[in-house]
C-alpha cells in the first residue's frame, strides 16, 4: 500500500504535537508503570518486615476468627483478607465499619501481629502514581493519565505510519553518527522493538479504568448501575445490609477450601485463593466472598469470585467470565502483571524502560531539530529544562524517595507530617528542584543531574546496609531476591548514571561552547522524519 | 484591474494560521472523538444487549470496538482535508447514537 505524501506529512504534526505535549507525562507514567512491575519487590526493600521466608499454606482462622467475632454488628463492618504469597508474605486484614479503616499485618505461621514501617511503600505511592499521579482533586490525575494513555495509542499509530522503513529501523542505530542522527536512531529502535508494549499497554490501561474515563457509556446496558456492571465482570458483589443479627461464620479456612476445590475441578490445574471478603459482619445478610483474581497460571485476570450465605455456608454466587470479557481480562490481566513467570514480568519491565527511552529520545530529538532550525536561546533554554526535570529528574526524585525511606524512623514527623508524607515530600521536593536546576545550570544539567542520580543510587544501597543489615552479598547468599534485586538495580542505575556523567563531563570539557554553536548555526530546512 | 480586499485572516500571519488551524483539529480530534466514543459504547451497549447478548459482553464488545473507532478518528481528523464536512459528521453521528440510546432501545428487552 503507497502512503501518500500529504498523509505521512499529517502525521508527522500529529505525532510531533501529541508528543511535545504530553511527553512530560508520558514518561512519568512509563517510569512509574516500569518500576510498579516490581512494586512488591520495591515493597519488600522498604520495608524490612516483608523481608522474611514465606508459608503459604498456613491456616487463617486463627488471624482472622478473633478479628470477626470481636466485630459489632451495627457497624456495617466489611473485613478484607488478602492472604499471603510468595511476592507479599504476610496476611493482610483491612477493616471498614463505623466510620474506621483498620490496616493490620500478620506473621501467617504464628498469626502474631507485625508492626510496619510507616511508608507508602511501592505499592502506596510509585503505583498509584501511574494511574492517578496522586492528583486527586476532581479525579483529574486520572483523566490526565486516560489522555496521555489515549494520545500514547495515537502516537504509535502516527509513528507507524511516519516510517517508511520499519524493518529496516529495527536493526539501525549509529551511535557513532551525530548526537541528532543517533537519537533519532534510539528513538526509533526502542519504539519498534518494544511495539507490542507500546499498544498493549495504554489500552489495557484504558480499559482497567474505563468506568471513570466513559461513566454513561460504561453503564448504558445496565441502566445506569454500576454495581450491575462490576458484578456481571468480575463477580464482585455487595449484599444488602438487612439490619437484623445473624450468626458468624464457623471457619473461614473451610469455606477457601471449597472455592478452591471448585476451581481446580472447573481449571483441571491447582487453583489458589487470593484473597476474602466478609461483607457485613454478624448481619444476617452477611456474605463471604472468596477471591481468585490473579490465577498463578494464566495472564486473564477476574477468573473466579464465589460468594457463601454466613448464615448457611451455601454458595449464594458463582462467578465465571464470558467469552468477550475474558479478552478485556486477558488485556487487563497482561497490564497487572501478577501471573507466575519472573521471566514475562523481567520482559514487561525492559518492556517499560524501552518506553521511557523511547519518550526521552523523542522530546531529545526534537529538542536538538528546533536547535538546528535555530530556535530562540531563551525558547530553548525552558524547553531544556522542561526536559531534563521531567526524565532525569524524575529518576532522580524516585532514589530520593527510596533514600528518605531508609533514612526516617516510624517516630519521624516534621511540618505537620509523618513518616510516609516525609518521603512523599523527598519525592517532590527533588523533582521540583530538578525543574529549577535545570532552569539554571541549562546544559550542564544533564551531567549534574546525572552525577546525583549515581550519588542517589549508591547512598540508598548503603543506606539500605546501614539500617537492615542487607548488603548486596548478604541478601544474595541468604537468598532474599527481591532486596537483591532492588540493590542491583540500583548498582546498575549508578554505573550508568556515572558513566554518562563522566562522558558528559568529558564532552563539555573539551568544547565547552558547543551548545552556544549550535544555536549560532544558519536555519537549516529539516526533511520529514 | 481587480483590487482584493484584505480579510481578517489575510493579516493574520502563516505561522498563527498553522498554530490555529493544528490547534483546533487536535481539540477537535480529541473531544470529537472521545464523544463519538462514547456514544458509540453506550449504543453497542444498548443495542447488542437489546439482541440478547449479556448487558456485561455488550458493554466490553462496545469499549474494545470504541478504543479502534477513536485511534481511527483521531488520525482521520488529523488527516483530512475536508475538516469542516468531518466535524458536521461527527457531531451528526454523536447525536444520532446518542437518540438511539435515549428512544430506541432498552437493556436486555
Amino acid at each position: 500500500m503507497q502512503i501518500s505524501r500529504e498523509f505521512r506529512a499529517s502525521m508527522n504534526w500529529l505525532h510531533t504535537w501529541l508528543g511535545i505535549a504530553l511527553s512530560g507525562v508520558l514518561f512519568a507514567i512509563f517510569w512509574m508503570g516500569t518500576l510498579t512491575v516490581f512494586h512488591m519487590e520495591i515493597n519488600r526493600w522498604m520495608m524490612p518486615e516483608l523481608r522474611g521466608g514465606v508459608t503459604l499454606d498456613a491456616p487463617i482462622d486463627p488471624i482472622v476468627m478473633p478479628i470477626i467475632e470481636a466485630t459489632d454488628p451495627e457497624t456495617q463492618t466489611s473485613i478484607f483478607i488478602r492472604r499471603a504469597s510468595e511476592r507479599e508474605p504476610l496476611v493482610r486484614v483491612i477493616s471498614f465499619g463505623g466510620g474506621e479503616r483498620q490496616d493490620l499485618w500478620f506473621e501467617p505461621e504464628t498469626g502474631a501481629p507485625v508492626e510496619r514501617t510507616q511508608s507508602l511503600g511501592a505499592s502506596g505511592f510509585f503505583y498509584p502514581f501511574h494511574y492517578s499521579l496522586h492528583i486527586g482533586w476532581l479525579g483529574l490525575g486520572y483523566w490526565i493519565v486516560g489522555l496521555a494513555a489515549m494520545a500514547m495509542l495515537v502516537l504509535t499509530i502516527s509513528g507507524i505510519f511516519i516510517h517508511r522503513k520499519i524493518f529496516q529501523d529495527f536493526f539501525t542505530f549509529r551511535p557513532q553518527k551525530k548526537a541528532r542522527r543517533s537519537t533519532l536512531d534510539l528513538h526509533n529502535l526502542t519504539a519498534i522493538v518494544a511495539l507490542p508494549f507500546h499498544i498493549l499497554f495504554p489500552l489495557s490501561g484504558v480499559l482497567i479504568f474505563a468506568l471513570i474515563y466513559f461513566p454513561n457509556a460504561m453503564t448504558q446496558a445496565h441502566d445506569g448501575d454500576r454495581r450491575a456492571l462490576i458484578e456481571e465482570n468480575n463477580g464482585f458483589y455487595i449484599p444488602d445490609y438487612l439490619g437484623e443479627p445473624g450468626p458468624l461464620p464457623s471457619s473461614m479456612d473451610a469455606i477457601v477450601a471449597r472455592a478452591e476445590a471448585i476451581w481446580t475441578e472447573r481449571d483441571e490445574q491447582p487453583a489458589r485463593a487470593d484473597g476474602l471478603r466478609i461483607a457485613h459482619v454478624g448481619d444476617a445478610g452477611s456474605e463471604i466472598m472468596v477471591q481468585h483474581v490473579f490465577p498463578e497460571r494464566k495472564v486473564a485476570m477476574s477468573q473466579g469470585a464465589i460468594s457463601f450465605s454466613a448464615k448457611t455456608d451455601e454458595i449464594v454466587r458463582d462467578f465465571q467470565p464470558r467469552p468477550v470479557q475474558n479478552v478485556s481480562a486477558w488485556m487487563e490481566g497482561a497490564h497487572f502483571i501478577r501471573f507466575d513467570s519472573w521471566a514475562v514480568r523481567w520482559l514487561f519491565f525492559f518492556g517499560g524502560l524501552a518506553g521511557t527511552m523511547m519518550i526521552a529520545t523523542g522530546l531529545l530529538f526534537w529538542m536538538r531539530a528546533r536547535m538546528r532550525k535555530g530556535m530562540e536561546p531563551a525558547s530553548v533554554r525552558v524547553v531544556r529544562a522542561l526536559t531534563i526535570g521531567s526524565t532525569t529528574g524524575m529518576i532522580a526524585a524516585s532514589a530520593a524517595f527510596l533514600i528518605a525511606n531508609r533514612s526516617l524512623t516510624n517516630d519521624s514527623a516534621a511540618f505537620g507530617l509523618d513518616r510516609s508524607l516525609l518521603e512523599v515530600l523527598a519525592f517532590f521536593v527533588v523533582w521540583i528542584m530538578s525543574f529549577i536546576h535545570a532552569g539554571l545550570r541549562d546544559k550542564y544539567a544533564w551531567k549534574d543531574q546525572a552525577g546525583a542520580i549515581a550519588f542517589a543510587c549508591l547512598a540508598a544501597m548503603s543506606l539500605n546496609w546501614a539500617t537492615t543489615g542487607d548488603n548486596l552479598f548478604v541478601s544474595l547468599s541468604s537468598g532474599q531476591w527481591a532486596v537483591a534485586g532492588v540493590d542491583l538495580a540500583l548498582l546498575a542505575s549508578f554505573l550508568i548514571a556515572a558513566k554518562s556523567a563522566l562522558h558528559l563531563a568529558r564532552v563539555q570539557a573539551r568544547d565547552p561552547e558547543f551548545s552556544a554553536k549550535t544555536l549560532s548555526r544558519a536555519p537549516k530546512p529539516v526533511a520529514a522524519e | 484591474m481587480v483590487s482584493a480586499k484584505l480579510t481578517f485572516w489575510d493579516t493574520i500571519p502563516e505561522k498563527w494560521k498553522t498554530l490555529l488551524s493544528r490547534s483546533y483539529r487536535i481539540l477537535l480530534a480529541f473531544i470529537g472523538a472521545y464523544l463519538l466514543t462514547s456514544a458509540f459504547i453506550g449504543a453497542l451497549g444498548r443495542g447488542l444487549s437489546a439482541l440478547g447478548m449479556s448487558p456485561g459482553e455488550a458493554t466490553y464488545t462496545g469499549l474494545l470496538l470504541g478504543m479502534l473507532l477513536f485511534c481511527g478518528c483521531v488520525v482521520w481528523v488529523a488527516a483530512t482535508k475536508y475538516i469542516v464536512r468531518l466535524s458536521v459528521l461527527i457531531v451528526a453521528l454523536t447525536g444520532l447514537l446518542n437518540f438511539f440510546i435515549s428512544h430506541l432501545s432498552t437493556p436486555g428487552a
